[in-house]
């Protein structure tokens, strides 16, 4: 396997597996892709993300990674209810994506786990990174460590699994409780946001990218 | 008084109609039926149909009448129908009472009030149920129930008129001080309705007068409507140097609770206190016409919406799911962990950046025409909806989706606007410009909030935004002028405090209101459904239990739901009380209301609240714990059907029990008068895991205690931690639609500016001495020798006259030895404090 890209797809020690199988897409799963509802905030997003002048980068992003982690945390409390072991037993993006988890503790090695446990050892992760006073220091005028983005790279891409998740799985019960407008625009803003700093690869990008296409221009 | 002005005016007008029982048993009995089938099916389960409840003052007349009387006293009833018979025949020959022209009513109550001077015990008592007998209403005399309130409220004009109420109140104080009756009760070893005979029919006929005078009718005439107002008068002020009314019901109160007087009935006092303090203070529409005026008088802004009219047509939510009630307070984190939550500081820049556009925007944009993008999801709707049903027809491999209800019908729902207006308060203004000052300048300065040189322009529309929705209190105004009294006592002079019938109460209260409120605590745990019986509690039932315990199974049935009943008329009346005290009292001034509050915590209050709630508080609210044919004024007129065990059990068709969904709105209400912006106490909330708790009060679906819930999960969601926040979203939306926002409030983030160390004893212990320093300067006037010239001639200091005890000229040499050479002088201090 002498493919850099091959590696990287059949490589083990990925948490991110593309299926090299999978049903072509159902309808349940296209659903999200008609998204277009979003709250009219009466401003632009795509400027809004960019880095005011004079302000620090890394204050900048540490505001918007525990903003967004804050929101995304409650977009999937709203459908907690529907996403249980039965009805996702692997946390997936769709039959084309799989999503493994792994740390430094008891998943040493990424391991396939269902939606609801994924999302609860992610949420916990992200929140111990947060509140780690050395990677995100809260005095004005202490200064952030050298692989800050690093860090913030790998929180937000983890977030972005979460909205893969919600969107691909769960789009229904958004639409049925009507908060599509709502979840809309938290993903259009962590869109711009990541694209602006380019914080997610995009290989990342991915399972969502036709939705994305349609709804961020 | 002016007309508005009048107090108790919104119980008449929302309540009033008082022909027949509560407002509960005009629900349909079908309904009712359905209902109970549903509650058998589900017993304890979520299903619980909306409750069609009407909040206010208090319930119907006839409610409120007839909780006066357990039914253990029913018989009495009779009796004192024959002792006003007998007294009549003697004075009346060949005429009926109703039948008399009001001259000779006036003469015979006359006649009445004179025999009632009598020396005889006996013989008094008698005339005293003749009058209770009048009070009733002479259902003798009457056909029917409106004919038996009618005359009752006849009859207690009429009564009042002739001085009854006064004459009554110097039995009061005599009945009071009978010593041969307390020491009888306290040598008895189990104390019944028996033993407070005469206090029971002096405190019935008092609060008739009460009840049937405050209530207030269109049809009444001048003469009465004046009436209304002396009496108002002469229990809000100390007629011929008395204390008012109120604070000799309170002694009881606590005489009660001291053990000196079991036989005390409490209830009935209990129940003539409540009523009182609302005729005399008024009730909460007063209250409301009360705070506009004051806030117009203070040149403060009107308020924002009427919060009575607001809360009203609020709709219920349906409760959240319960699957992650387990667990749940595992999940709540343990105080020490409790630390500045990261990114507290950095609030600041989340405020610049416009981050927080969903919770703002929503709140303003909502009422505007729908733009482009939101017609946009309008007909995403449809569009969704259609897909969704493709999906079904499509792919039966993948789950449906557990809800079945159509879409469309769920979104409608949604309300349009928010409740309420956002509020800001000056602090949250000074507290933001810090933070920016701080990072963008380096510097603060203070509560300037007009400055903002230096700072971006995001900053400035912040601002902006924050002052358009500034709210400033009337306690904020209190606070502020009394910290400028405290400051310049001599330039600004003495304060002129207007002489209100709540400023009247607080005053005589003063001295011993940490007495009532332990009192007032005591009593209603021992009420509290969920307090086991112990034998130091003490005895709330002496006024409930008959002199010969009950034989049979019929008997023993009626006596439980009596007890009960009578408990929950306890509760009812002491939340009632308290709320109407703490509502007045912080319209009157913010610290009399925090004395009170404080005293309230101290004693324990939170946990006690939260222990009541800690049931199935869905059985409590629909519990049955009334005998309909039983109640005032039905068993008046009606010869008593056969009782069978059978019928009690069914009790009555009400879908609710008035007066316990009542005592629980109180009770929260109260529990948020006692913890708003008070971060140590809603730090009691969050130990003492009151988040499952009052989360499965949100079962009961009534709008106004739901709101009461959310309010009270909102100021502690920050401490529940995230895990909590995303397993109760449909709670954390039920906050968000219902509660009022802040606008810099973080609730449902976590990012709390306020997480400093939880400091109980020093926070209360500033609110105290803010509380004392009120008080000592408002109510100690003859201390305030801090400014009168130190008398520094010895002839005139050694020739003041001083009292000294009788046998002082023997001790002397001994308290000579003890005080004053024993004890170091330290002239550095004196000299210091002169």
């Amino acid at each position: 396997m002498s493919n850099p890209f091959l590696k990287q797809v059949f490589n083990k020690d990925k948490t991110f597996r593309p299926k090299r199988k999978f049903e072509p897409g159902t309808q349940r799963f296209e659903l999200h892709k008609k998204a277009q509802a979003s709250l009219n905030a009466g401003l632009d997003l795509k400027l809004a993300v960019q880095l005011p002048p004079g302000e620090e980068l890394s204050d900048w992003v540490a505001v918007h990674v525990v903003d967004f982690f804050n929101r995304v945390n409650l977009i999937y409390g709203t459908i907690g209810d529907e996403c249980t072991e039965q009805s996702c037993p692997v946390m997936s993006g769709g039959p084309k994506y799989e999503y493994r988890w792994q740390d430094e503790h008891q998943f040493r090695k990424p391991t396939a786990l269902s939606a609801p446990r994924y999302m609860d050892l992610l949420m916990d992760w992200i929140e111990v990174q947060i509140n780690n006073e050395e990677l995100f220091p809260t005095h004005v005028g202490t200064p952030f460590p050298k692989n800050f983005l690093q860090v913030v790279r790998k929180i937000l891409s983890r977030l972005f699994r979460v909205f893969v998740h919600v969107y691909i799985h769960h789009f229904d019960r958004i639409a049925q409780m009507g908060s599509e407008a709502h979840v809309n625009t938290c993903y259009k803003h962590f869109y711009y946001f990541v694209k602006e700093f380019g914080l997610i690869d995009t290989k990342e990008l991915e399972p969502l990218k036709e939705m994305t296409a349609r709804m961020c221009h | 008084m002016e007309d508005p002005a009048a107090p108790g005016a919104g119980s008449a007008s929302t309540n009033g109609n008082g022909n027949g029982g509560g407002k509960g048993k005009q629900t349909a009995p079908k309904g009712r039926e359905a209902f109970r089938s549903q509650r058998r099916e589900s017993e304890g389960s979520v299903d619980c149909p909306t409750l069609e409840f009407e909040y206010g003052d208090a319930d119907g007349h006839a409610a409120e009448l007839s909780e006066l009387y357990s039914y253990t006293e029913n018989l009495e009833f009779t009796t004192n129908r024959r002792c006003f018979e007998e007294d009549f025949k003697t004075q009346v020959q060949g005429k009926e009472w109703l039948e008399l022209e009001e001259d000779a009513q006036k003469a015979y109550v006359m006649g009445l009030l004179d025999r009632l001077e009598v020396v005889s015990r006996e013989r008094r008592l008698k005339v005293a149920r003749a009058v209770l007998y009048l009070a009733q209403g002479t259902f003798g005399e009457c056909d029917s129930e409106v004919d038996v309130l009618h005359w009752s409220r006849y009859n207690c004009f009429l009564l009042y008129q002739m001085g009854t109420f006064s004459a009554f109140l110097e039995l009061l104080h005599m009945e009071i001080d009978n010593s041969q009756a307390c020491s009888s009760a306290l040598r008895k070893p189990a104390i019944s309705i028996a033993d407070s005979t005469e206090l029971r029919v002096l405190l019935s006929v008092m609060y008739l007068l009460v009840e049937n005078i405050r209530l207030e009718r269109e049809t009444d005439s001048c003469r009465w409507r004046t009436a209304r107002e002396t009496f108002r008068t002469e229990l809000s002020f100390s007629m011929h140097n008395e204390e008012p009314f109120a604070l000799l019901l309170f002694s009881m109160v606590t005489k009660f609770c001291s053990g000196l007087a079991p036989h005390f009935p409490i209830k009935k006092v209990l129940l003539l206190l409540w009523k009182v303090v609302m005729f005399t203070l008024g009730g909460f529409e007063h209250l409301q016409v009360l705070k506009v005026q004051k806030r117009a008088e203070l040149g403060l802004p009107p308020l924002a919406e009427d919060s009575i009219q607001v809360v009203k047509s609020m709709r219920a939510a349906s409760p959240p799911s319960y699957t992650l009630d387990l667990g749940e307070s595992q999940l709540a984190p343990p105080p020490s962990k409790l630390r500045g939550r990261r990114g507290s500081r950095r609030q600041l820049l989340t405020k610049q950046d416009s981050l927080d556009i969903y919770n703002e925007r929503d709140l303003f944009k909502t009422e505007e025409p729908a733009t482009e993008e939101e017609e946009e999801s309008a007909g995403d709707g449809e569009r969704t909806l259609d897909g969704e049903l493709d999906l079904l027809e499509q792919d039966p491999l993948v789950p449906p989706p557990p809800s079945q209800a159509p879409l469309s019908a769920e979104r409608v729902a949604f309300p349009k606007g928010l409740p309420w207006a956002p509020k800001v308060r000056q602090k949250d203004i000074e507290h933001f410009l810090e933070m920016s000052r701080n990072k963008f300048i380096g510097f603060t300065l203070g509560q300037d909030t007009d400055t903002l040189v230096g700072l971006p322009r995001p900053i400035h529309e912040s601002v902006k935004t924050l002052k358009q929705h500034k709210y400033i209190s009337i306690a904020d105004i209190q606070i502020k002028n009394e910290e400028d009294l405290e400051k310049c006592p001599m330039s600004l002079g003495e304060e002129v405090v207007p002489e209100t019938p709540c400023e009247i109460l607080y005053q005589g209260m003063l001295y011993s209101l940490p007495q009532y409120m332990i009192a007032l605590l005591k009593i209603l745990l021992a009420a509290a459904p969920t307090s086991k019986a112990k034998t130091d509690s003490i005895n709330i039932l002496a006024d409930v239990l008959p002199e010969e315990m009950p034989i049979t199974v019929l008997q023993s049935m009626k006596l439980g739901i009596d007890v009960n009943r009578h408990k929950e008329i306890i509760v009812k009346s002491i939340s009632a009380l308290l709320l109407l005290l703490l509502k007045h009292f912080k319209l009157n001034h913010i610290y009399q209301f925090e004395y009170v509050s404080q005293h309230l915590v101290f004693a324990n209050c939170i946990p006690l609240i939260l222990k009541f709630f800690n049931q199935n508080i869905l059985s409590y609210i629909t519990a049955k714990n009334s005998i309909s044919v039983l109640d005032y004024p039905c068993c008046t007129i009606q010869d008593l059907p056969e009782l069978t065990t059978e019928s009690l059990e069914a009790g009555d068709n009400n879908q609710f029990c008035w007066r316990n969904l009542f005592s629980c709105i109180n009770l929260l209400r109260l529990l948020n008068k006692l913890t708003k912006w008070k971060h140590s106490r809603t730090m009691m909330l969050v130990v003492f895991k009151s988040a499952p708790i009052l989360k499965r009060a949100l079962k009961v679906k009534q709008a106004m205690l739901q709101l009461y819930v959310l309010k009270l999960l909102k100021i502690q969601t920050k401490y529940l931690g995230r895990q909590w926040r995303k397993s109760n979203m449909k709670t954390m939306s039920a906050i968000y639609q219902k509660v009022r926002h802040r606008m810099n409030d973080d609730w449902a983030y976590g990012n709390d500016i306020d997480a400093r160390p939880w400091d109980f004893q020093a926070e209360e212990c500033t609110l105290r001495a803010n509380i004392e320093a009120f008080n000592s300067r408002r109510y100690d006037k003859p201390q305030d020798s801090e400014f009168s010239p130190v008398d520094n001639c010895l002839q005139s200091v050694l020739g003041q006259r001083l009292d000294l005890p009788e046998d002082f000229h023997y001790s002397y040499e001994l308290w000579l030895e003890r005080e004053v050479f024993s004890q170091p002088i330290c002239w550095e201090e004196l000299l210091q404090n002169h």
